[in-house]
């Protein structure tokens, strides 16, 4: 629900005066209006109880008692009913209104854009839906020179946060969108808003500001040490640039080599649960010595031999192919693994495909010499690569 | 009253002989008869230093945080070299470019802050120190009912004081006050001082529940002949709804605490995620304590305002029977709001109807503040300096009534929680409520308790400077708040320095105000005049039944009721000075309450 206050009432300066930046959404609007809404009821009780009070001590005062000092009703049950049924009155709208905005602060969407965030003594972490993490350059938000994460958030798409905390209770604040939630280890909560801003950091000739820098995000709920220092930046960015910035930001440090790429997302795809690297068996088959055996399949192709293709088809696409048993022509493994196609990138796709290369004895060595491109190496060639137009695709890793 | 002094004697005055060897004989007499003493007076002025004390060593915490936010930390990089410009805390505790380790000295200066103030002084505050010395006075009794269980209590708080000290001494705990889970079973692992400070807490709550327990027992059995219920005093009312509370919530916070050491000492997984437990859950048991003695904390302020209001206006305090019940009233709505402490934590629903409670608790507060207004209403105002406080408090509990609207109203509440909104907000309450009622009521009951006037100078000065100072303490922490600046910050953004820095110096004048106080005193202990058994004209039974300081056990005769707490329209109370009291109208026409 969004109400509005008569202009003369919600006066912009007001709010800047007690929030010293304009909402950034529909709901942090919604919040301000309310606050504005209780603060002149506040002023109007206020000065009234005030007035008559200073009233009363003037006129009431002992050196006036002679003329002054009298006896009156020393009770008066419906003027007492009254100032009891008024603020019960005052206060229904009050309630009604801040329950509409939590409710509106709570749910979110269905088509939400989520983002997963993690709290960590002291920093906060984002995962984007392709796993990526901010990588753009640090900034500084206390004067302590701490440098905290700066992330980014679609413009006019409803955002959801999936919050949890990995030690103790923090809490996700967004003083510009009017909002925070308690973050909270083992379970998970969530806030969502509609950012309608885009950040912009030109500065404004007349206050020497940015005109809309990227918004302050602080740890409210006390976690020990440095929780002043537990803040991160925000900006709200157009959603073209947010879908090509989530896709560089893997959350691969760009010095790590192509085969560390591998080896993570072995761990981070969840594909360890099922294929063991060491040989030991397992839900599924053994990584070690995949690369460059021969296999017979549901399909009907006998004595198919693994290399890259049949590894990067059968990533992206697992159920194609089901591995027959040697002995009795029988399905050797369960055929319960995720279909990849769309939840794996081409850096995470080529840097496994090395990864499995390198458990069989013949491909190690090469693998190994070909994986020591680092995150940054591979990323600059595939900037050229689509710069240059002209240049292949990333070659191929030579076949044994 | 000066039959009072015929055969006994001041319950201050020395019982042996006039000329007793002061070292060898009147030194140890006098520490032992004040040691082992079941007078209800002595405990309670035990209980008043102590807790004075405490309100100072807090206080001086007060001073340091503030005094550390002063300014921000700052690190600038100065030709390629980074330079680190501390705050207070970091240039005088010798960290050096360790700005971790001065955030540090801030959050265990800022917990005991927190825990000293909300345990030791002013849970305690009014019932303990006032509660005792005037309960049984008021009601004509000459003691509590449980004179050694009021010993015991004093004892019982004195313990857990040591164990807050010695916490302290062994490096103080940096949990907040709260001690939140799992902060507060992770942090100063391998240190005892944690489990100290909680041991204190739970100690301190016994030392609550006797006193509550005796109080209202003693209400409810040791009236004086001719006082009924609604013939007592308000104050009386008031430190009994905050009496029953404090009988039936200390017990949660104390098994809470208890299950919080286990989960230090033995892991056993009740509020530790780790090992599956809920760290929400202990904030929902310590929020169904502390909150509803949030209202163990302000009733007795409020009660102490009807006595103020009352004597300072000589009226009868207007509509009576509506404070008495607005007091129980509060005192029943304040055991199911707890939850307003926990919209921010989950986001459940169930926050809708803690929201509406608390709208309706804030009804009987805001019929008290009415009433006290219409007292005014063709009273007789005199300004001393606790009849000032009585005004000053209509003006701060206003304010920190009427903020809480904000923060009862859950999407408000959602960007105000846990910034120094809250932070504002309580202090008005609390110390803007219950502190300066306290300071209020001790000028007040002054005279009575120790037989001695002070200097209404020295008064109105410290006074003024508490007043001034309070509030530009703490409103400008309103606007931080609103605009962002989260609570319990060691550090923070240039942005809200201007609003820091006026608080800083807000605290230093309170600090002023406060000394001026203690030197007034002082002065008055050692030089002030005699005290009249009723120097202002009060019509309670401690003022007209009482000699000040009153004897040992308290009245000559049993007092019988004859007139109202405050039926000023009918009875001139004696003492009065001839003319001070004018009564312009017939007492025939009299209006009873």
């Amino acid at each position: 629900m969004t109400m509005t206050l008569p202009t003369t009432l919600g006066q912009q300066w007001l709010k800047e005066y007690f929030f010293s930046s304009i909402g950034a959404s529909s709901q942090a609007a919604d919040t301000e209006n309310l606050f504005i809404y209780i603060l002149w009821i506040n002023i109007i009780s206020f000065v009234l109880l005030m007035i008559l009070l200073v009233y009363f001590v003037a006129k009431f005062h002992r050196s006036k008692q002679a003329t002054n000092y009298q006896v009156s009703a020393a009770h008066n049950t419906p003027l007492e009913l009254t100032w009891s049924i008024v603020p019960l009155l005052v206060m229904i709208p009050i309630f009604y209104w801040g329950f509409t905005g939590f409710a509106d602060k709570l749910a979110a969407p269905q088509d939400s854009e989520e983002i997963t965030i993690k709290g960590k003594q002291w920093k906060w972490s984002m995962f984007y839906r392709n796993g990526a993490s901010p990588q753009s350059d640090e900034m500084e938000l206390l004067h302590t020179g701490q440098k905290v994460t700066h992330f980014i958030v679609p413009l006019n798409r409803p955002v959801k946060f999936i919050m949890s905390s990995s030690d103790v209770i923090h809490a996700f604040y967004v003083p510009d969108f009017r909002t925070k939630m308690d973050v909270i280890p083992n379970r998970y909560t969530s806030m969502w808003f509609y950012p309608q801003k885009l950040t912009d950091m030109t500065i404004n000739p007349i206050t020497g500001k940015p005109k809309n820098p990227p918004h302050k995000v602080y740890c409210a709920e006390y976690c020990g040490q440095d929780h002043s220092e537990m803040g991160a930046y925000m900006s709200v960015v157009p959603v073209k640039e947010y879908e090509d910035t989530i896709r560089q930001w893997t959350d691969y440090p760009k010095t790590i080599t192509l085969l560390k790429v591998g080896e993570a997302v072995w761990s981070r795809k969840g594909c360890n649960s099922c294929h063991s690297v060491d040989g030991s068996k397992s839900t599924g088959p053994t990584w070690k010595g995949m690369y460059g055996a021969k296999h017979s399949y549901t399909n009907g192709e006998s004595d198919k031999l693994v290399d890259e293709n049949w590894l990067r088809r059968n990533i992206l696409y697992s159920q194609e192919r089901i591995l027959l048993h040697e002995d009795d022509n029988k399905v050797a493994y369960p055929t319960s693994m995720p279909i990849f196609a769309g939840q794996i990138n081409e850096l995470e796709m080529e840097g496994v495909i090395l990864y499995i290369k390198s458990l069989s004895d013949a491909t190690k060595a090469a693998a190994e010499n070909a994986g020591k491109i680092t995150v940054q190496e591979y990323r600059d060639k595939e900037k050229a690569a689509k710069e240059g137009g002209t240049a292949a695709p990333a070659a191929p890793p030579a076949k044994p | 009253m000066s039959a009072g002094y015929g055969h006994h004697g001041s319950y201050l005055e020395y019982k042996g002989g006039h000329n007793d060897p002061f070292w060898t004989v009147k030194l140890p007499r006098t520490i032992w008869d004040w040691a082992s003493t079941i007078d209800h007076k002595k405990i309670g002025v035990m209980y008043l230093c102590a807790i004075l004390f405490m309100f100072f060593l807090g206080g001086m915490m007060a001073i340091f945080v503030r005094t550390e936010l002063f300014n921000p930390n700052t690190v600038t990089t100065i030709a390629g070299k980074t330079v680190v410009a501390h705050n207070w805390i970091g240039q005088h505790m010798g960290v050096g470019e360790n700005i971790a380790k001065s955030n540090e000295y801030y959050n265990r200066t800022m917990t005991l802050h927190g825990v000293i103030m909300v345990f030791l002084v002013i849970v305690p505050s009014v019932p303990a120190s006032l509660g005792n010395f005037l309960l049984p006075l008021m009601i004509g009794a000459k003691d509590v009912a449980f004179p050694r269980l009021n010993l015991l209590s004093w004892y019982v708080y004195l313990v857990g004081s040591i164990f807050a000290v010695m916490s302290l001494v062994s490096g103080g705990v940096d949990t907040g006050w709260t001690f939140y889970t799992p902060y507060s079973t992770m942090t100063d692992d391998g240190y005892l001082r944690v489990v100290w400070m909680v041991t204190a807490a739970f100690i301190l709550g016994f030392s609550s529940i006797f006193t509550g327990l005796n109080f209202v027992v003693t209400v409810h059995k040791l009236r004086a002949p001719g006082m009924g219920w609604f013939d007592m005093p308000l104050f009386v009312w008031g430190i009994y709804g905050a009496a029953i509370i404090q009988v039936l919530a200390t017990p949660v916070i104390g098994i809470t605490l208890l299950l919080m050491i286990f989960e230090r000492t033995f892991h056993i997984g009740i509020f530790d995620p780790r090992m599956g437990g809920d760290p929400v859950l202990f904030q929902h048991f310590f929020w169904f304590y502390s909150h509803p003695v949030v209202y163990v904390m302000i009733l007795p302020g409020l009660a102490i305002m009807n006595e103020m209001i009352a004597t300072g206006a000589r009226k009868p305090i207007f509509g009576y029977r509506a404070v008495a019940f607005s007091t129980l009233a509060i005192a029943g709505i304040s055991f199911i709001v707890w939850g307003h402490h926990l919209f921010t934590s989950e986001g459940e629903v169930a926050a809708v109807v803690f929201s509406a409670i608390t709208f309706l608790v804030a009804i009987p507060s805001a019929v008290k503040i009415f009433n006290w207004i219409a007292t005014l209403y063709k009273g007789s105002i005199c300004l001393n300096t606790w009849n000032l406080y009585a005004l000053a408090f209509l003006f701060l509990f206003s304010i920190g009534g009427l903020t809480g609207l904000f923060l009862g109203s859950l999407a408000v509440d959602m960007h105000l929680h846990d910034t120094y909104f809250v932070v504002a907000h309580f202090h008005y309450v609390m110390m803007g409520g219950t502190i300066i009622a306290f300071i209020g009521g001790i000028h007040f009951w002054w005279p009575k308790m120790f037989g001695k006037m002070y200097s209404e100078i020295g008064g109105t000065i410290g006074f003024v400077l508490v007043f001034i100072g309070f509030n530009l303490t703490f409103f400008p922490q309103f606007v931080m708040g609103s605009q962002g600046m989260p609570r319990r910050y060691a550090n923070y953004v240039e942005e809200y320095h201007l609003y820091h820095m006026l608080s800083t110096m807000g605290a230093y004048t309170l600090l002023a105000g406060f000394l001026t106080h203690l030197v007034t005193f002082l002065h008055s202990l050692a030089a002030g005049k005699k005290a009249p058994p009723n120097p202002w004209g009060s019509l309670t039974l401690e003022w007209t039944n009482a000699s000040s300081p009153p004897i040992e056990h308290n009245f000559d005769h049993e007092p019988v009721v004859v007139h109202g707490p405050y039926d000023y329209d009918n009875v001139i109370p004696p003492q009065t000075k001839p003319g001070e009291f004018v009564l312009p109208r017939p007492a025939a026409v009299a209006i009873q309450h």
